[in-house]
């Protein structure tokens, strides 16, 4: 299989599948990113494909010797904030999918069913938190608990000093306590 | 450790990143700081409930509609693929730090070497008094100036921080920085060993 880079090589020289290869390795993954900053399917289809068309468009600019997925990932972030900015804090939180008992991830064997049930209901509720939350600080609780990313990936991605992103993680857990309450 | 020290590292130690003594530190910190302790118990539960979060999965037809807007467009600029910016960065960071230490100490160098005998090479010596004379003598709009490069050097280590392959290189550059700011403030109260070898 062709890594990103070279897909990326043969999209500049003219080959438009290859574009189409490397949008459906990662359109999934930027998806549930965005959806997880947006709370919105609909809003987070039309982002998705603002970011995939930016990329594309901006093809010509990216540094091959970096992650093309954590490329994608800080233009599909920033159209997530702007489109925040605009739309302020949502009436709605979260997705019906969501709030209807949607599967979540393996807990492991050790978890019994009933705190199974309990744990996917603590998860809702902070998830329901976290869509309430200023867009960046929204944006840094996303990549860092859900998605994964380290601190210093997460600086990269939204262009913030590390110091920043420790605030805004504080700052955001601190506020999703107060939603909360007691988990 | 205090809890300053202890909360500006408690994200690592959640993550297990922070080990040795430190890792002791912060555990024995824990123990005693009530607060501290309940800061990492939050980094724990929102973690903990976050973490099991699935990935959202989209429409059926998204990837469809993706590949029909990038086919209206025209295809991307087929130029020459970009430089590594960071890189760019990481050689300016070297090469300024570099020039720094040489400018620092190159007329002490050339001072020594008249003084053994050796010839003196008279346009770099000259060059160098002239530099240090500007400096003394600047006036504090260009020395605004002078420090205004120095945040510019400064970005350019942060940009190299982001690339370097070593950590060695990074605090080449780091200190470049440090050494910049030591020869400005002394130069300027002359008392640089540069300064007070040329004024010999």
């Amino acid at each position: 299989m062709r890594d990103d880079s070279e897909l990326i090589r043969l999209c500049l020289a003219g080959h438009r599948d290859a574009f189409d290869a490397l949008v459906a390795r990662h359109y999934r993954g930027i998806y549930s990113m965005v959806y997880r900053m947006l709370g919105n399917s609909e809003d987070a289809a039309d982002v998705t494909q603002d970011a995939f068309v930016r990329v594309y468009t901006r093809l010509d600019t990216f540094q091959l010797d970096r992650s093309f997925l954590a490329w994608a990932r800080t233009i599909a972030s920033n159209l997530c904030i702007d489109h925040l900015r605009r739309r302020g804090t949502p009436a709605v939180s979260l997705d019906e999918r969501l709030e209807s008992g949607q599967q979540h991830a393996d807990m492991g064997p050790g978890v019994s069913p009933e705190d199974q049930v309990e744990i996917a209901e603590d998860s809702r509720r902070v998830l329901a938190a976290v869509q309430q939350l200023p867009e960046k600080q929204r944006a840094v609780l996303v990549l860092r608990h859900i998605e994964g990313l380290k601190l210093e990936e997460i600086a990269e991605t939204l262009r913030m000093p590390i110091g920043t992103v420790k605030t805004m993680l504080f700052r955001g857990r601190e506020a999703v306590r107060k939603m909360v309450g007691e988990l | 450790m205090n809890c300053a020290d202890v909360r500006s590292l408690l994200e690592e130690y959640f993550e297990g990143l922070v080990v040795d003594r430190r890792a002791d530190a912060i555990a024995k910190h824990l123990a005693t700081c009530p607060g501290c302790a309940f800061e990492l118990h939050q980094i724990e539960r929102v973690a903990g409930a976050l973490a099991v979060v699935p990935q959202a999965e989209p429409a059926e037809d998204l990837l469809r509609t993706i590949s029909a807007r990038i086919a209206a467009l025209p295809a991307p600029r087929q130029g020459r693929v970009a430089v590594g910016w960071r890189w760019v960065g990481v050689m300016a960071a070297v090469v300024l730090a570099f020039l720094t230490v040489v400018s620092y100490l190159l007329p002490v160098l050339i001072s020594e070497s008249a003084a053994s005998g050796i010839a003196v090479i008279g346009p770099v010596r000259e060059a160098s008094v002239m530099v240090h004379e500007w400096f003394a003598a600047a006036p504090d709009l260009l020395f605004a100036l002078w420090l205004a490069l120095g945040k510019v050097w400064q970005w350019f280590a942060l940009a190299a921080r982001a690339a370097a392959p070593t950590l060695g290189m990074y605090l080449i550059a780091e200190i470049g920085i440090l050494w910049a700011i030591v020869f400005v403030v002394q130069t300027r109260s002359g008392q640089t060993p540069a300064r007070q070898a040329l004024v010999i």
